[in-house]
């Protein structure tokens, strides 16, 4: 026998004799360390999805490494990768926060079962979504690039999404819904809330994950058609809630879908609660109650703030705030059968002015501000005619589109 | 349920298929591991670095069937990154006790294991993990280069290097007057 043979044969009895295999006492705290960790997605695997041959090659072709040529490269890829990199952040779109005053963009609206875009500036018209479908409730999403619409078969929808500029239609798979409201984006851009109209009186919301393509409806009784996303970030929905015989406004969360009804100092009568939005900060919440009066509601639990109307003795509904936060444009009426618009400063520290011309029948009640704040579109009788107001009471304007409904105006970077 | 389907189970999130899998072989890589490091502290924290990896990256294993050598690798690169980071600390040497039976080996052929662990001990942590897959493992020496990851040449020029250096350390030994002791402890 060599000396290496009994070197090895050595080195094979010593190994048995000094690791006898035993299962060790840590093998419990192993397991709960990774059970306790993630998996690594499949995905970020190359293994998984390029064939072996591509992964395994630069291994079996072994060659000398041109290092100095390899380092010239290096250097010219990374000046070219600036390059590009400097000119594609010029080109970049900057996008708009998604609360507070932005620039104007498009204004998406439809007409006939097709969605169009018009350019507010120049009133350049664009057809976006065309063809058999009936098409209706376009919203752009808070930062501008996505746009998401409902696909009407007879009374029933859908959602589907698109780019802004009506690209890439994906209906997201779900059962379709009844009388439904238009998609109100969440600050992210990730989710969507729709509200249905269930009987005339009351309804259910859902909200729509975008990236997972899922709806799930949320465990609340509403009592309105309207649905406002938290400021800064979305983390809470306010409705309002059916409670009993009354009316309530209610906090949802979209990551556990709690609902949390709050206690309304002014009015809980069903239908006489509609909620106005939120200020930028997302600590105040304009409402109108049915005292016929326009609060200010703050979550620092203070009293409400009660917006002055332009006469003292006339009644105000309908509210809106504007993007800052600063002023409230409502719907303000006295005994007689007239009504017009007005806009007040949030903080009540004056009395509001009218911007709208008088009106002896009803207006529409879903007027809206523009995204800079310099403008309020106003349907004063349904399908008729549009009107920009302006919010300092000057005087209004046509503006270069006639729509069926509400219409979404576009948020661009300021 | 065999172990291809405890391997795909596992790849795919199940923790306890993955459970399964690490109570059944965790007691021979933690000796694979111990004999590398000869530190018993040293050679939980490999094997625990091991399967915390292999949990995480077990969703890119393509192939189940080669588990085991997955697995063994996994805890050689553990025991090599463990052994980099303790370059400088000296190392406790575990002395285990001798079974009666090898004690009393008729044969002799059984050198004295204080010469083994001598020559072992001089060894880097990479040469200590080819003689242990290929004496203690029992992998061929084309199988140890793959689950190194090595060239063959590259594993077979390793293990005779290693083997070189025990039979030096014992025949150094062996002769008077010279010291035994290592000249550091892991590389």
């Amino acid at each position: 026998m060599s000396t290496t043979d009994r070197i090895e044969r050595d080195i094979t009895a010593w190994f048995g004799e000094t690791a006898a295999p035993a299962t060790p006492d840590y093998t419990d705290d192993i397991l709960r360390q990774t059970a306790r960790s993630r998996q690594r997605p499949r995905w970020t695997f190359p293994e998984r999805w390029l064939p072996m041959s591509v992964i395994t090659f630069g291994r079996v072709n072994l060659r000398p490494v041109p290092w100095r040529a390899v380092g010239l490269l290096a250097v010219l890829g990374l000046l070219l990768a600036v390059a590009a990199a400097l000119y594609a952040g010029s080109q970049q779109q900057r996008l708009p926060p998604p609360f507070g005053a932005a620039a104007n963009g498009l204004v998406a609206y439809s007409k006939g079962g097709d969605i169009y875009t018009v350019d507010p500036a120049t009133g350049a018209r664009r057809a976006l979504v065309t063809g058999a479908a009936v098409d209706a409730g376009p919203a752009f999403s808070l930062d501008g690039t996505r746009l998401a619409f409902l696909r009407t078969t007879g009374t029933a929808s859908i959602i589907v999404l698109a780019d802004a500029d009506g690209r890439n239609p994906v209906p997201v798979p779900m059962a379709p819904l009844t009388n439904v409201s238009a998609p109100s984006w969440s600050p992210d851009g990730r989710s969507i809330a729709v509200l249905t109209d269930d009987n005339g009186d009351t309804g259910s919301l859902f909200i729509i994950d975008t990236e997972a393509r899922t709806i799930r409806k949320i465990n609340v009784v509403t009592d309105d058609n309207v649905v406002e996303w938290r400021p800064p970030d979305g983390r809470q929905l306010m409705v309002t809630a059916r409670v009993s015989r009354g009316a309530r406004f209610a906090l949802v969360s979209p990551v556990n879908d709690r609902v949390e009804v709050l206690p309304t100092p002014v009015g809980e009568a069903a239908g006489g609660l509609r909620s106005g939005g939120w200020s930028l900060d997302g600590r105040r919440f304009v409402y109108a109650a049915s005292d016929g009066q326009v609060h200010v509601l703050d979550f620092d639990g203070s009293p409400d703030v009660v917006i002055k109307p332009s006469l003292p003795q006339d009644q105000g509904g309908y509210p809106r705030f504007s993007n800052d936060g600063l002023h409230i444009v409502f719907m303000e009426w006295s005994t007689d059968p007239q009504s017009w618009l007005s806009v007040a400063p949030s903080d009540a520290s004056t009395p509001a002015i009218r911007v709208s011309a008088i009106y002896s029948v009803a207006i529409g009640t879903h007027y809206h501000w523009s995204p800079d704040d310099t403008v309020i579109a106003l349907e004063p009788q349904f399908g008729g005619a549009r009107v920009l107001l302006d919010p300092a009471g000057g005087r209004p304007s046509t503006p270069p589109w006639m729509t069926d409904e509400v219409e979404s105006w576009q948020r661009r970077a300021p | 349920m065999n172990q291809r389907d405890l391997v795909e189970r596992a790849g795919r999130g199940d923790h306890d298929a993955f459970a399964v899998l690490v109570r059944g072989s965790i007691a021979r890589l933690e000796a694979v591991a111990r004999l590398i490091l000869r530190d018993p502290e040293l050679a939980r924290d490999a094997v625990q670095e091991a399967f915390i990896r292999a949990w995480r990256d077990l969703p890119g294993l393509r192939d189940p069937d080669k588990i085991d050598a997955w697995l063994h690798r996994l805890t050689v690169n553990a025991c090599l990154d463990v052994a980099r980071r303790r370059r400088r600390r000296a190392i406790e040497v575990e002395l285990t006790p001798l079974s009666p039976q090898s004690v009393g080996d008729s044969t002799g052929l059984v050198l004295d294991r204080d010469q083994l662990e001598r020559g072992f001990r001089r060894l880097s942590a990479d040469l200590r993990a080819i003689l242990v897959l290929h004496y203690y493992v029992g992998m061929t020496v084309p199988m140890v280069a793959k689950t190194l990851d090595l060239p063959l040449g590259t594993a077979q020029s390793r293990l005779a290097r290693a083997l070189a250096v025990m039979r030096d350390t014992l025949g150094a030994d062996a002769e008077p007057g010279q010291s035994a002791m290592p000249k550091e402890g892991l590389a």
